[in-house]
């Protein structure tokens, strides 16, 4: 058996939930297991340097402005801030080969792999559910698909990923994870929700 | 009053038949009726007493502004005091009750206030219950309470749910009548991202009481429902009903509060009865409408009495006539429209009585024609009966010189319908706009500039015709959409019909009070709901309170829940008669949110109870739970407190752990401990800038213990950070000052030191850290780890290595909190679980025992290591023995200030310990005192800090802070006094170390 228990291992059960809905619940949930959370910080004059080893190494254009997120098969890679980046991946040699390529002249790397809880809320309510938080505008013309906020929903601040119109992938502080799954879920009884199994 | 309902009529649903109770009685009523028309119908003219002088009162009004007809909705956890019966929708089995009577409604004892009226004047609790002595006022305040006021809340829990949710668009628009409409319609072409928001269930306004007005060949209420189906078909629209926006704030930020079950008895499951809603917008309509303004006369209280528009809303709306006997008094044209459709309706009307002596030839023509008595050049001077109206005397009126004549008739009526204009809703438009103007016409305030992105049309904004409303709201919308960056096409024209007999909204005779020139002189009601009559706002000119604001503050005039949505322009009417200026030039109050009352439920949403806020658990939390430790709150985080064994309470447990600690094992999660991740080619010099000691020799593979000030040269914090590599150190924080630690060593990279490389990032919650302590801690972890040498000589004291526990990859640092022998060993969170559960496993073998604050406690108290307790923000790191650790050699972040020749007197107090001399036990902040008895403690000399039994001394201890610290007080006995709790008890002032002095225990 492995030794990993990821946060909401025990609070996160499968099954349906809530108000009962003739379309069917308004949205899924699933707890999300990337093998590794990766924060890159580049030096003010060397974001330049960073991003070409990251755009060649993750196989992806680095977005140019923060607040974007950029997609390949090796992972999501998310500006949080001029030169501060997070990658989610589910490869976990990812960091290992990254050190060897990003030295300390050129940035840092900080290994969150386990200190963040990542959920993915999905259907046609995802917006409503996170809205009774997140103050900010989600309709898909103001937080077009790729972009990333951070956030905070329930005094819990959060890391927010919009995959596709009804998709967004958030991440919290693994510490809050329980307490922050318990609000979520309370705010989507309404809609009523799906808790999906874990890949 | 003997309301009844008419044959015909109304937009209620005859079909559905609906049961409520009014103070237990059973009555019936329909679908579409509220409470008070289905009351009204029901023949009901008494519906509650009043505030102060407890008069009967009855429905005045037919919407939001209802000072009367206040009432209990609901029971037990559920029940809502003061909702206003004329905007409750019935439901099947609705329980009301009324309020503020003894021991009924029909027979409320208190109604004896009436009588001493005379001298319940306004101030008259500041003036009359002043002494004898200032506790005087918390006796009289009981009863006062008591006898005055309106509902009372429940002690219950509320059962059902409150939810709260951010919602955003680009246009606003508040208020569905025909202007919000239009607007709406106009934004929503526009393709702007529209909000109709409407306190009420339907949409429609003013329209929904409309019979004969067309509008582009359409009846009215046919229009809006082809306007609501063209709105609802637009993707970007979102039309809310029962949504009232209550407030508006900066930054176009606007409250609201959806009903969203309040028309249900409970709601459904998982269904929020209410739900309120933060706006944000980049442009809002105001089509807040305009309130009915009633005239002030002697008996204007009396049940029966009521406004024009909201009887003829009864009859229209619901089907009910307010009375068989009508009498409208009115001072300009729109009430001939409650007169006419009454009369239409089969009701009497005994006569309009309306003070100007030129009334247009359309509306006399079509009273004549319907036989109605008109009384052109009168006014009512009086209403009379008890509990309900039974006539109304009328006198002659001169308009040119505003006399009343001194011949007097009485007519015989159960309702009056008064009309004394119209107020413009202006709530919202004064909370974001500049001071409201003063519109002659209708006299009464519109709002003034705009301070925020709003525009103002239709009623709200003195436009009281359909045709003005309509292309004013559709203006409106055009504009708002187009600050929202949304073109419009051309501006909608409206083709509308009005009959002839609507009259002018421009016929107003501007009336405030009717004042009898001889005969008595009963009350006349400026403020229904708090009972202030106009004498109140006289008399408050005379004593003074001249200013709008402070007549509404001495007078609670327009204050609290109601908002002056009935009261407030006769009230500065009156006031400026009084001191003889103009309306403008005494000015209005500003209009506070909320413009109707919300529930704390409302505001309070779900964070209530355990999810007040939330709670952080470590990656261990459900281990400690099985096992059955007591968890406490340290700020955020959970921690265990002790491991109780049956029969154990929780000092028999603490002091278990400790000793099995001293002599053997134990374990305890520090998870919880704040860790920073410094890195960068600048860490080590940074470090050495935020340390009072020195980093710089600090090799790879080592922690060094480091303590942090603040400038002022105060202790901040104090912890280990660990070398992991030439440009990589973990620091470790406090549990308690995790994040304050982080943001100070930002805002330093940000601001001071801008050029160095080095970054910081919290990975607290990327660490699970489990304290292995006690002699047999060794033997323990290496019988775990196979690839680390654990001896003296493999991991020195201080010494970091990485190493494998069975399958988990773990730091193992040489530290020591306890002073035993111990280690800390530290995981991934995701294996946390796992890494006390093999530990607790291979611990059976050695007798290891999992141990909680309560023991960690224990033994630092023991070993005399500070914490939070003593690093207060006051002390200093030489109050705190540790002047050592402050280095001479180097600069370093509060050195400069340190200096300051007050932290270094000798008389600070300083660290000491001390042990109860006889046994008892200490509370931490006990004051350190001289003298022998609580009575004569004398001054305070310092104060205990952190307190427990010491098993290994087998005494009860205590850190403490003492003015001169040990090197004036050693030995000395002193007293700890508790006078809170009591507690007087002589102590002993020893050293903070009460323990292994020479630290032989961890160096083995």
């Amino acid at each position: 058996m492995s030794s990993l228990v990821y946060a909401l291992a025990e609070t996160a059960r499968p099954g349906v939930y809530g108000a009962s809905r003739a379309e069917g619940p308004g949205l899924e949930l699933l707890e999300l297991r990337p093998a590794t959370m990766l924060q890159l910080g580049a030096w003010p004059d060397t974001k330049g340097a960073l991003e070409a080893i990251l755009s060649d190494h993750l196989k992806l254009e680095v977005p140019v402005t923060p607040g974007q997120a950029a997609v390949s098969p090796e992972g999501t890679l998310m500006v949080m801030a001029p030169g501060r980046y997070l990658l989610v991946s589910d490869n976990g040699d990812i960091t290992q080969s990254l050190l060897e390529k990003i030295a300390v002249e050129t940035g840092v790397l900080t290994d969150l792999s386990h200190a963040r809880a990542g959920i993915r809320i999905s259907g046609r309510n995802a917006a409503d559910v996170l809205l009774k938080g997140v103050v900010i505008d989600l309709d898909i013309r103001a937080f077009t698909v790729g972009s990333v906020a951070q956030s905070s929903f329930h005094h819990v601040g959060l890391t927010l990923h919009r995959k596709d119109e009804t998709t967004f992938d958030l991440f919290v502080f693994r510490g809050f994870a329980v307490s922050f799954w318990e609000a979520l879920t309370d705010a989507a009884l309404e809609y009523g929700y799906e808790v999906m199994t874990p890949a | 009053m003997s309301g009844y309902r008419l044959e015909n009529g109304g937009l209620i649903d005859r079909s559905k038949r609906l049961n409520f109770t009014f103070d237990g009685k059973r009555y019936g009523g329909f679908s579409g009726d509220t409470l008070a028309s289905a009351l009204l119908a029901n023949g009901v003219s008494l519906f509650g007493r009043s505030f102060k002088y407890h008069r009967p009162r009855g429905v005045y009004s037919a919407g939001p502004e209802e000072p009367n007809a206040l009432v209990t909705l609901r029971s037990g956890g559920r029940s809502e005091p003061n909702t206003k019966a004329t905007v409750i929708e019935l439901y099947e089995g609705l329980q009301a009750s009324s309020q503020n009577r003894w021991p009924n409604l029909q027979y409320d004892l208190l109604s004896i206030n009436q009588i001493g009226g005379s001298m319940l004047v306004a101030g008259f609790y500041y003036k009359t219950f002043m002494g004898p002595t200032r506790k005087a006022w918390m006796l009289y305040e009981h009863f006062i309470r008591k006898a005055a006021g309106l509902g009372a809340a429940s002690k219950e829990a509320d059962p059902d749910r409150h939810e709260k949710s951010n919602l955003f668009c680009d246009v606003l628009v508040v208020g569905a009548g025909p202007a919000g409409l239009a607007a709406a319609l106009a934004a929503g072409r526009a393709g702007a991202r529209v909000v109709l928001a409407d306190e009420n269930a339907q949409a429609g306004g003013a329209l929904l009481s409309e019979q004969e007005e067309t509008i582009d060949g359409l009846p009215a209420q046919d229009w809006v429902a082809q306007s609501l189906a063209e709105l609802a078909a637009l993707p970007d629209v979102s039309i809310m009903p029962r949504t009232t926006v209550y407030g508006y704030y900066d930054h176009n930020v606007l409250g609201a509060v959806e009903r969203v079950a309040d028309h249900l008895a409970t709601p459904n499951a998982h269904q929020a009865r209410q739900k309120h809603w933060t706006i944000r917008c980049a442009s809002v309509v105001l089509a807040t409408g305009a309130i009915e303004r009633p005239i002030v006369f002697d008996g204007n209280d009396k049940p029966g009495v009521m406004l024009a528009d909201s009887a003829r809303r009864f009859a229209q709306r619901q089907g009910v006539a307010v009375g068989r006997q009508v009498v409208v008094f009115t001072n300009n044209d729109s009430a001939y429209r409650a007169a006419l459709d009454l009369k239409d309706a089969g009701v009497e009307i005994a006569a309009i009585v309306d003070p100007r002596g030129d009334i247009s030839s359309p509306l006399k023509d079509a009273v004549q024609k319907r036989g109605i008595r008109l009384l052109a050049s009168h006014v009512v001077t009086g209403a009379k009966g008890s509990k309900s109206l039974k006539t109304v005397e009328i006198a002659p009126f001169d308009p040119e010189n505003q006399t009343v004549g001194e011949s007097r008739e009485w007519i015989a009526a159960d309702s009056l319908a008064v009309s004394g204009g119209w107020t413009p809703t202006i709530h919202l438009a004064s909370q974001a706009g500049g001071k409201p103007v003063f519109n002659a016409e209708i006299a009464s305030f519109v709002p003034g500039e705009a301070l925020q992105n709003w525009h103002a049309a239709g009623a709200c904004n003195g436009d009281f015709a359909l045709e003005d409303c309509l292309s004013a709201g559709a203006n409106a919308g055009a504009v708002a959409a187009r600050d929202a960056g949304f073109a419009s096409g051309t501006t909608d024209v409206f083709d509308v019909t009005v009959p002839a007999h609507a009259g002018s909204g421009s016929s107003l005779y501007p009336l405030w009070e009717i004042t009898r020139p001889n005969g008595p002189k009963g009350k006349k009601f400026v403020d229904l709901q708090h009972d202030v009559t106009a004498e109140d706002v006289r008399l408050a000119q005379r004593e003074g309170f001249e200013s709008v604001e402070h007549l509404k503050r001495y007078t609670t005039l327009g204050m609290a829940a109601d908002q002056g949505k009935t009261s407030n322009v006769n009230g500065l009417a009156l006031m400026a008669a009084a001191l003889e200026r103009s309306i403008p030039e005494v000015g209005t109050t500003r209009f506070r949110p909320p413009y109707t009352p919300v529930a704390l439920g409302a505001l309070a949403g779900r964070e209530t109870g355990f999810h007040i806020s939330p709670v952080r658990r470590t990656p261990m939390h459900d281990l400690h739970v099985k096992a059955g430790a007591d968890m406490l709150t340290a700020g955020q985080w959970m921690r265990p407190q002790v491991y109780r064994k049956s029969g154990e309470d929780v000092f028999d447990a603490y002091v278990r752990e400790a000793r099995t600690v001293r002599e053997g094992v134990g374990m305890v999660d520090v998870s919880t401990l704040g860790k920073i991740d410094v890195q960068g080619p600048d860490a080590q010099e940074f470090l050495n800038r935020v340390y009072s000691n020195g980093f710089k020799s600090l090799p790879v593979g080592k922690a060094r213990y480091g303590l942090m000030l603040r400038e002022d040269g105060c202790l901040f914090d104090d912890g280990t950070t660990w070398c992991l590599g030439e440009t990589q150190y973990l620091m470790t924080t406090t549990t308690a000052n995790a994040a304050g630690v982080l943001s100070h060593l930002e805002f330093l990279l940000a601001t001071v030191w801008p050029e160095m490389r080095v970054q910081v990032t919290s990975v607290t919650e990327q660490w699970a850290g489990v304290a292995v302590a006690g002699p047999k801690s060794r033997a323990l972890l290496q019988s775990v780890i196979k690839d680390l040498d654990l001896s003296d000589e493999g991991v020195p004291f201080m010494g970091v290595y990485p190493a494998t526990l069975e399958d988990i990859p773990v730091l193992v640092a040489r530290l020591s909190f306890s002073g035993e022998l111990a280690y800390e060993v530290y995981a991934g969170s995701n294996y946390g679980a796992a890494l006390w559960e093999k530990l607790i496993l291979a611990g059976e073998a050695f007798g290891l025992v999992p141990y909680g604050t309560e023991a960690l406690g224990t033994l630092r108290i023991e070993k005399g290591h500070v914490a939070g307790p003593e690093l207060d923000g006051r002390t200093t790191a030489r109050d705190l023995g540790l002047g050592g650790m402050t280095s001479s050699k180097k600069h370093y972040i509060g050195r400069p200030l340190m200096e300051r020749e007050a932290l270094n007197e000798d008389n600070r107090q300083r660290l000491v310990g001390v042990i109860s001399s006889n046994g008892t036990p200490l509370s931490a902040g006990s004051h350190l005192v001289e003298g022998k008895t609580a009575e004569q403690p004398g001054r305070s000399l310092g104060h205990v800090s952190s307190t427990t039994y010491s098993p290994a001394i087998d005494k009860f201890i205590a850190l403490a802070l003492l003015e001169g610290g040990l090197e004036t007080n050693a030995e000395r006995i002193l007293y700890a006094a508790d006078p809170l709790r009591g507690g007087h008890d002589p102590v002993e002032v020893v050293s903070p170390c009460f323990f292994d002095k020479d630290g032989s225990r961890m160096h083995v």
